[in-house]
């Protein structure tokens, strides 16, 4: 019995030396990471970091499950046509009667000109978004007054983060002080679908904070054709109730070194470091109205939650280490470092098997902080051995 | 009576839907390579219905990838001729792998270092961008009724223009036209038998005829055929011993001899 005893007393001493090693690191974690954000000198390494995310292996890698081609949204293509064609191109789409037509494409200029004049006409057909930048402390991008004016319109900005160079998260809407501002897709789905399924759906609500995009392709992953080829079909049935974004994809279509409106995104196959931007903004503007149509949105664990993870899994991982230590003397290194390899490994593909399922758990800072707490052991283990020569003090180590 | 009665209406009603459903069901070309045509005549372009009443006729080198309303995919690429109903039997399945095995995958190829490597070179590709003479090669010799002429373009025009020569009397036809072939019979007004001729294709209207690549061909006539046809029969024995097809000697013939037949 009082051997038994014992044993429990050891355990909670086990259970307080991890818990006070936890504090500590996450502390000292805290105070590093302030220097290391802070210090000019390891900008380029920090800027890399927030542009890093381990989920991003899902899209790069190709782990997430091939899917059917989504044929509610047609991309065209308008590649370097005069407006003349852009204004004949657009009228053939309006007579194959799309549900909405997106024209992400700003007009700087009014030329005076018949083909003006009918791009204009066009563009104000109840079915037809428009676009502009939105910049909150300057006059926003937009198209010459004569083709804006009565237009429904929306932001071409995915989100207003100018930190991150990939495309992770979008904004469905802007909070002015006079009005609540569209996005261009946020305007396209409200168009597309009937004020009653909107708002069965509660998608204002849902839009009020910026969404992680649910990625679903790149540009094969939606039938896309050029302004040219729409001229020449005879039969525009597949148009027929649709969504239609018109945009630059590319001279020719998909042009792997045209950069003009490409970003990057989580798809890109090189996932840190160096490389070029791998999708255009229609696709991207494509992949957000199809998660707002499908309502197939993603739901980002609370900043709470990821503080309490990280402190349970910071504090697993000192006790068991503390444990660990004791334990064995020699091989002790090799194990921490063979362990810790296999945690984050399974970590890995916990969070990428939550994002399959729609959740999304940025698993780098808990990797990171569990692997500091773990590394902190050692330092523990000095401060204790310090404090007992000062003075008599209970600890699991000895 | 009335049991009767609902139990058809049933099997009507089920009978309009099924059928509605079948014959709503059109398939819309989502990429395309060569020239694939619906009834042999119209050829499909991207964005292209292929719908119950149409037939799919697909050449050497075609290639069509369907999508279906839902969003399925159905890959040709054997040269035939479809009937719309054939189509369900080429859907392209979907990649279907584990996701913790992809995963894992994964993983031990970044542990064992074996990831993608490109080999970084500072240089641009470019090829000429000119009309590539396919078919006859030069120097060729034929007794055939007609001729095929076909050519690759590689300039980004659609116009192109044919040139005929007759050597001996030097008269040149030119032939304005798309596409990238053309089929002249030997009827003793364009193609004469006997005749030797040079032809190429430019996308230029007026071209420097002095610079432009010609190939030679020479029409035979029937005895000149025949002639030639029984020195070349006991080449032709030899390879049917070997075992040859009568597409590859007729091929070797024309590539080694220069005596073809089109």
């Amino acid at each position: 019995m009082k051997k038994l005893s014992k044993k429990k007393r050891k355990n909670l001493l086990l259970v307080r030396d991890g818990f006070v090693n936890t504090v500590l690191s996450l502390f000292t974690c805290y105070l590093l990471s302030l220097l290391f954000l802070n210090t000019s000198f390891f900008n380029p390494l920090s800027k890399a970091l927030k542009d890093f995310s381990f989920l991003d292996v899902y899209y790069a890698e190709r782990l997430d499950p091939q899917e059917a081609v989504n044929t509610e949204i047609v991309l065209v293509n308008i590649e370097h046509q005069s407006r003349e064609d852009l204004a004949l191109s657009l009228q053939k789409i309006q007579q194959a009667q799309p549900k909405v037509i997106g024209f992400d494409i700003i007009l700087k200029t009014f030329g005076k000109t018949a083909s003006d004049s009918l791009l204009a006409k066009l563009l104000k057909h109840e079915n037809v978004v428009q676009t502009y930048i939105f910049q909150p402390d300057s006059s926003n991008t937009s198209s010459h007054t004569f083709f804006k004016s009565k237009a429904i319109r929306g932001f071409a900005n995915f989100n207003f983060n100018p930190d991150n160079a990939v495309i992770r998260e979008f904004n469905g809407f802007y909070e002015s002080e006079e009005e609540m501002l569209p996005a261009f897709s946020s305007a396209m789905a409200r168009q597309y679908l009937s004020e009653d399924v909107w708002n069965s759906r509660e998608l204002d609500a849902k839009l009020e904070n910026s969404r992680v995009i649910n990625y679903q392709g790149g540009l094969d992953h939606f039938i896309n054709l050029t302004a040219s080829q729409i001229m020449e079909l005879e039969d525009l049935s597949l148009l027929k109730d649709k969504a239609v974004i018109l945009g630059y994809l590319g001279s020719p279509t998909g042009n792997s070194f045209d950069i003009e409106d490409k970003h990057f995104t989580p798809l890109n196959a090189i996932t840190a470091g160096k490389s070029v931007p791998d999708m255009y903004g229609a696709v991207i503007h494509a992949n957000i109205l199809s998660m707002l149509i499908s309502d197939r949105f993603m739901y980002k664990i609370s900043n709470f939650w990821m503080i309490v993870l990280m402190f349970l899994c910071s504090f697993i991982a000192s006790v068991y280490f503390i444990w660990l230590n004791k334990r064995l003397k020699i091989s002790y290194r090799t194990v921490r470092k063979a362990v810790i390899l296999v945690f984050s490994v399974l970590l890995v593909w916990i969070a990428l098997l939550l994002f399959k399922s729609g959740i999304v758990l940025k698993i780098a800072p808990i990797i990171l902080v569990t692997v500091f707490s773990a590394g902190f052991v050692k330092y523990y283990k000095h401060l204790i051995r310090y404090i007992k020569t000062k003075r008599k003090f209970k600890s699991y180590i000895k | 009576m009335e049991r009767i009665f609902l139990s058809r209406l049933v099997g009507l009603v089920f009978f309009f839907i099924t059928g509605s459903m079948c014959f709503g069901q059109n398939y819309y070309v989502f990429k395309k390579r060569g020239k694939p045509a619906i009834n042999a005549t119209k050829v499909l372009d991207r964005g292209g219905v292929f719908s119950a009443a149409d037939t799919l006729h697909m050449g050497e080198n075609d290639y069509v990838l369907f999508v279906n309303k839902i969003g399925e995919l159905f890959e040709l690429t054997d040269a035939n001729i479809y009937a719309f109903s054939a189509i369900t039997d080429y859907k392209k399945k979907l990649e279907n792998e584990s996701f913790t095995k992809k995963y894992f995958v994964y993983v031990w190829q970044q542990f064992t270092n074996q990831h993608k490597r490109k080999q970084e070179a500072g240089v641009v590709y470019r090829e000429e961008r000119n009309v590539a003479l396919v078919s006859p090669i030069d120097s060729v010799r034929t007794g055939s009724p007609e001729v095929k002429f076909s050519w690759n373009n590689k300039t980004d025009k659609e116009e192109l223009f044919f040139f005929l020569r007759d050597l001996k009397t030097k008269h040149l036809t030119k032939i304005g036209l798309t596409g990238n072939e053309i089929l002249l019979n030997v009827d003793n007004f364009i193609l004469k038998p006997g005749q030797t001729y040079e032809w190429s294709v430019s996308d230029a209207a007026f071209p420097n005829l002095n610079e432009l690549q010609f190939n030679q061909l020479n029409v035979l006539t029937k005895e000149q055929y025949e002639e030639l046809l029984k020195e070349m029969n006991t080449i032709i024995t030899a390879f049917k011993f070997l075992g040859f097809s009568e597409a590859e000697i007729q091929e070797v013939i024309c590539l080694d001899y220069k005596f073809c037949s089109f």
